[in-house]
């Protein structure tokens, strides 16, 4: 017979709130595997802390996303976004699917060229683009994204220089009833930026205008925003349309689906109150379908969702350090991860599990970093079961940002691992090294020697 | 001076097609021939010419159908009938009177026989002819200014005897000498030239003529032949006037004519012949008492017979008539095998499927559930993921399912005629029989051809009773109300607008389906159980560059080797709507089709080495979308590439076997940008085989530039020819 596992005991008030048939009831379930990958096994040779991307669930997402959207609009891209998660592996399960590449600087633009992916299937967003950027992506015959008007008066200069007509599309910000408007991004729609910067492009006649492209926030929670974005892009390519008898071959809606993940301060678990990407896909499909293009000339669309994809496909699992009362008589656990590498933990209440099997009772309690620092927090409070010394823990809703964000600080940054679709575990990107973080320090001679 | 030009030309064409009319043609070579052999009695072959041009003067004169007169369909029967009474009678004045008047008759006859019979559907044949010339048989004893011819003088065989001796002691020579004989005469009767020169010259003009018609000739003589010879039939009836020459008629108008030549013609030979043999040994009897000769009109009863209940069949399977006349046997059969491989499935109403995205066929025609009865022509559609399931876990939920709230678009244009949108949707496994179709909506397409979606979503539709709306519109979404344990889209044909109509095959007009990420295309086909599809998604640039509207003029530069030549061509359409491409330097024309999904040519007449003819192949079937891993397959006709040698030997065995066969085949290469195109390039390639030996190809390489063919190149074994667009 297995040895029991030992459970400190702790004491708790009685609770008078509603009472049920199961008595009190904690939402978590122990997770002990990923993908048929036992967790233990996993620390265990890849060490702990440990990012995890499961393969499957990246493709089951990017699929079921095209079925939805592709069973209710005619003509649909999805392009990844590889800011959300640039790691080669994680990109190239989306390119396999289908996706073009969306990316917001130089650094990004060259990691998807290295990826493979066509010039001309490459996205070029963002408010930073150099000269340099501008006359590479001109020369290889992106899309570009224009943000801004010097930015557009710079392009219209090059492609004069170069004779070449780059494919341009402008960033559109508008009002859609969401609070905060993003205004910052692009030309606004309703005091007639948007339309003045056309015709300018058309104007020129040095850019070929063939998108429109808007981002109206992130994480976003009301469908119908997205309806009233699309329904406004719809109307300025019917006016240029209408216009220039030019037809806009792209409607691009940019990305900011929520994924499951609960923002902090939200009343409801993400799980409970986010819309289902079906929500999304039929504000923006039906705003565009009722538009009043000509059938044979609607324009594609374009999505460049990425937390929506690949959030519930990252699991970050750490370790238990220690545990630890506080004075004011709260448990205190902490682990082996910190606000560096799980950068998200920032703006949400990340649902964790206990890798291990427990028993019903839970305890509140703060979930601390290994850092050094005031600031590494990961969950302010939590309910868990008791956790000791050496037990394990799975994070979920990881696989957006944090492996972008996260930053060497204190520690060093661990491994990733994909499991693929046969349940295999492979290593996407090594565990940092001290040489890793040293290679581009340079030491001036005096400083080379010293006695102490 | 033109009209003069133009009418000499008229006069010429209908002449020579009242003579090639006779044996069901419009072959110039061969009227020559049935005139030269006319000729053997130079006045029957003067007075046939003068009968025909007399219907041809009268019908000028009151103003009837120019194409009639031109195409010999008003004075066929003339020149039978001049022919005819020519041989009878003595060449003299007063016989020129009888043929003037005669032939005035027959020509009435004729135009009121075409009227009354055109009504019915039926062809006139040569009634006009046997009345009128039974008329003048009766009648004529009792004019004495005519006279008889004294004995069967043949006019040339008083100059040129010993032809006539060499030929038939030549046939004597042969085996089955009687057969022979028979034959050759039977063939000369119809131009009432009862002698083996005049059999020998129609039978090689036949040949040249059409090697099917020759071929059938000789079967339904012999049909008739042995018939006579088992049932030891009087011969001395087929020897007087040579009756038989109803066989060969008949033979080529059922095995060919009228019906397209195949096995199947034969077959019918097999009964018909034998019909012929008992009317005139049942006729002949009757008609001697009034001293008439039968001539044609067992064939005549036999045709109408024939054609006249065929119409009356409920389905026209197995024997195929012939729906656009050819005036070409040989045509007839080649054309009608590649229109039934090429199109036979082609709906007039073009119905595509009623989602947008893949879904997945759950249950087919003559499903295992529901689809039986009445009700085995629908289709049940629901969507599946990669592992085959409809719904992710856990699947309580109607929108666990993956269909469920999906849009549902209209197949095809048309009036909402009928919405129900009451009834809940059930919980998942759960089925209402009360309400079987649940939430449904019916749209007309034409008449007798409805469409009808069942089990929508209550609340979602975005449509309304008597709207119009067009292919792709939203109408409303998939819900699971009626007898649905499951979300799930079920659609049906029916001819009557009512819920619970029984239902009828129709198939979809163009899909793809979709296996391990492959696609194929279909056309005009019943998608199967579990197939997943799709509908095609057309390429702007492609629809653009082949939209020839007409009145469009299209030039183009052609380089073959050092030599360049401009060619210009313009879209024309005809009186019914038919578009074709009009290359007037060389008078072809290309007739072709623009359904919106697909391109293809249908028909080519002129000169076929031409450009437009390189045009009318490479271009065959041109997919209006963009799939680079889908191969357009479709069939030539034969004559269109093969050596005309080699077409003419294998016309003999035709309608038995095709051993000679072409192909076409069309794969994309290349496009510069998928969402927005502005170049494309496509490959086609026509080859012919020869039992299964490739004996010709000839590639073709398409670009599409600038919403036009910009280019094209045409390579086969001998030359290499570059055309390109210079308008």
């Amino acid at each position: 017979m297995e040895k029991k596992q030992y459970e400190r005991p702790l004491i708790k008030p009685l609770n008078n709130g509603l009472m049920n048939k199961f008595g009190t009831r904690t939402e978590y379930t122990a997770i002990t595997n990923i993908d048929g990958k036992n967790v233990k096994e996993l620390l265990k040779e890849f060490g702990s802390p440990l990012f995890v991307m499961s393969e499957r669930k990246i493709r089951d997402n990017i699929r079921s996303a095209k079925r939805v959207f592709e069973t209710r609009y005619p003509k649909v891209q999805f392009a990844w976004s590889y800011k959300t998660n640039y790691l080669n592996a994680v990109c190239k399960v989306f390119h396999q699917e289908g996706s073009w590449a969306e990316v917001v600087s130089r650094f990004e633009y060259e990691k998807a060229v290295n990826n493979g992916v066509p010039t001309n299937k490459i996205i070029f967003n963002g408010p930073d683009k150099t000269d340099d950027d501008l006359v590479l992506s001109i020369k290889n015959d992106s899309l570009i994204h224009i943000d801004h008007l010097d930015e557009l008066y710079r392009l219209i200069e090059l492609s004069g220089e170069m004779h070449k007509k780059p494919r341009v599309a402008i960033r559109v910000n508008m009002d859609t009833g969401i609070y905060p408007m993003w205004d910052r991004f692009g030309f606004n729609y309703e005091n007639g930026q948007a339309w003045d910067a056309i015709n300018k492009i058309i104007a020129s006649d040095k850019l070929n205008l063939v998108g429109l492209h808007c981002h109206i926030g992130t994480y976003m929670l009301a469908a119908s925003a997205y309806g009233i974005a699309a329904a406004k892009l719809a109307e300025l390519a019917i006016s240029i349309k209408k216009r220039y008898n030019q037809n806009i071959s792209y409607i691009d809606m940019g990305g900011g689906f929520a994924s499951k993940n609960t923002l902090k301060g939200a009343t409801h678990l993400g799980v409970d109150s986010v819309p289902e990407i079906s929500e999304f896909a039929e504000a923006i499909s039906s705003s565009l379908l009722n538009a009043g293009f000509d059938n044979a000339e609607l324009p594609y669309l374009y999505l460049e969702t990425g937390r929506a994809l690949v959030d519930d496909a990252g699991f970050l699992l750490g370790t238990v350090i220690s545990n630890k009362r506080l004075s004011d008589g709260r448990r205190a656990t902490i682990l082996d991860f910190g606000v560096n590498i799980l950068f998200t933990s920032f703006w949400y209440d990340h649902k964790i599990s206990p890798a291990q099997e427990f028993s019903f009772n839970t305890e509140d309690c703060v979930l601390y970093g290994p850092l050094c620092m005031n600031i590494d927090v990961i969950r302010e409070n939590v309910s868990l079961p008791p956790l000791n010394n050496g037990d394990n823990v799975v994070v979920h809703y990881v696989g957006a940002y944090n492996i972008t964000q996260s930053m060497q600080f204190i520690t060093l940054r661990p491994s990733v691992v994909m499991i693929d679709l046969k349940g295999d575990a492979h290593v996407i990107r090594e565990k940092e090294s001290v040489s890793d973080v040293e290679k581009n320090e340079r030491i001036i001679d005096h400083l080379e020697k010293f006695k102490l | 001076m033109i009209q003069l030009k133009e009418n000499i030309k008229l006069l010429w064409d209908g002449l020579l097609n009242s003579y090639a009319q006779i044996f069901f043609s419009k072959n110039k070579v061969f009227a020559l021939f049935l005139i030269i052999v006319s000729f053997i009695d130079l006045g029957a072959g003067l007075s046939g010419i003068l009968a025909v041009f007399i219907g041809q003067i009268t019908a000028l004169l009151f103003n009837f159908n120019r194409d009639l007169i031109q195409d010999g369909t008003y004075t066929y029967n003339s020149a039978l009938v001049g022919v005819a009474i020519g041989v009878f009678y003595e060449f003299n004045f007063s016989f020129l009177i009888l043929l003037f008047i005669s032939s005035l008759l027959v020509f009435f006859l004729t135009v009121w026989f075409f009227i009354v019979f055109s009504k019915k559907g039926l062809p006139f044949l040569s009634i006009s002819f046997l009345i009128a010339v039974w008329i003048i048989i009766l009648g004529a004893d009792n004019f004495s200014a005519l006279t008889l011819k004294q004995k069967e003088v043949f006019f040339l065989a008083e100059y040129f005897p010993e032809i006539f001796t060499k030929i038939t002691s030549a046939i004597a020579s042969l085996p089955f000498a009687n057969a022979i004989y028979l034959y050759l005469r039977s063939l000369g009767a119809i131009l009432f030239q009862y002698n083996d020169l005049a059999g020998l010259i129609i039978a090689i003009g036949l040949l040249i003529n059409s090697r099917i018609s020759f071929v059938l000739s000789i079967f339904g003589f012999l049909i008739g032949y042995l018939f006579y010879y088992y049932f030891e039939g009087d011969f001395s009836q087929l020897i007087y006037s040579y009756i038989g020459f109803n066989f060969i008629l008949t033979a080529i108008a059922l095995g060919g004519f009228f019906v397209v030549a195949s096995r199947r013609s034969f077959v019918l030979l097999l009964f018909t012949i034998p019909i012929i043999a008992l009317l005139i040994s049942g006729l002949e009897p009757i008609f001697t008492k009034f001293s008439l000769p039968l001539y044609s009109l067992p064939f005549n009863i036999v045709i109408w017979l024939f054609l006249g209940t065929m119409s009356a069949r409920v389905k026209a399977k197995g024997l195929q008539l012939v729906s656009y006349q050819q005036f070409s046997i040989e045509k007839n059969h080649y054309k009608h095998f590649n229109f039934v491989e090429r199109f036979n499935s082609d709906t007039f109403t073009h119905i595509s499927l009623p989602f947008m995205g893949e879904w997945n066929i759950s249950q087919a025609y003559d499903g295992d559930e529901t689809h039986k009865t009445d009700w085995k022509h629908a289709l049940d559609f629901e969507i599946f993921d990669d592992e085959g399931n409809s719904y992710k876990e856990p699947g309580y939920e109607l929108t666990d399912y993956y269909c469920y709230d999906s849009p549902v678009i209209a197949p095809a244009d048309g009036y909402v005629v009928k919405i129900i949108d009451e009834i809940e949707d059930n919980k998942i496994g759960e089925v209402d029989l009360e309400n079987n179709w649940g939430n449904t909506i019916i749209i007309k397409h034409t008449d007798f051809l409805y469409s009808k979606l069942s089990h929508l979503k209550k609340n979602s539709f975005q449509v309304e009773l008597n709207d119009y709306v067009n292919k792709g519109d939203v109408l409303a979404y998939c819900g699971s109300s009626g007898r649905s344990p499951e979300p799930h889209l079920h659609f049906q044909m029916q001819t009557t607008p009512f819920v619970g109509s029984k239902t009828i095959s129709h198939p979809i007009s163009y899909y793809l389906t979709q296996n391990n990420g492959k696609y194929s295309f279909h056309s005009f086909e019943i998608p199967n159980k579990n197939d997943r599809i799709s509908n095609v998604k057309t390429n702007q640039l492609l629809v653009k560059a082949f939209a020839f509207i007409p009145g469009k003029t299209m030039a183009f530069e052609v380089q073959s080797g050092v030599n360049k030549q401009e060619v210009k061509w313009e879209v024309l359409v005809t009186a019914n709507n038919k578009t074709y491409i009009y290359c007037s330097a060389t008078k072809s024309a290309a007739y072709f089709v623009n359904n919106g999904t697909t391109f293809y040519f249908t028909d080519f007449y002129g000169d076929k080495k031409s450009l437009l003819h390189h045009f009318y192949l490479g271009a065959q079937k041109i997919l209006l979308a963009y799939y680079p891993d889908i191969e357009i397959k479709d069939k030539l006709l034969i004559n269109t590439i093969v050596n005309p040698f080699l077409k003419v030997i294998h016309d003999f065995t035709a309608p038995f076997f095709h051993y000679l066969k072409a192909y076409y085949n069309l794969s994309f290469l290349n496009i510069d940008d998928e969402h927005n195109p502005g170049k494309i390039e496509f490959e086609t390639q026509c080859f012919a085989n020869f039992f299964n030996k490739r004996i010709i190809t000839i590639d073709y390489n398409f670009i599409i530039e600038n919403n036009r063919i910009s280019s094209f190149s045409i390579n086969d074994t001998k030359k290499s020819i570059l055309v390109k667009c210079i308008d």
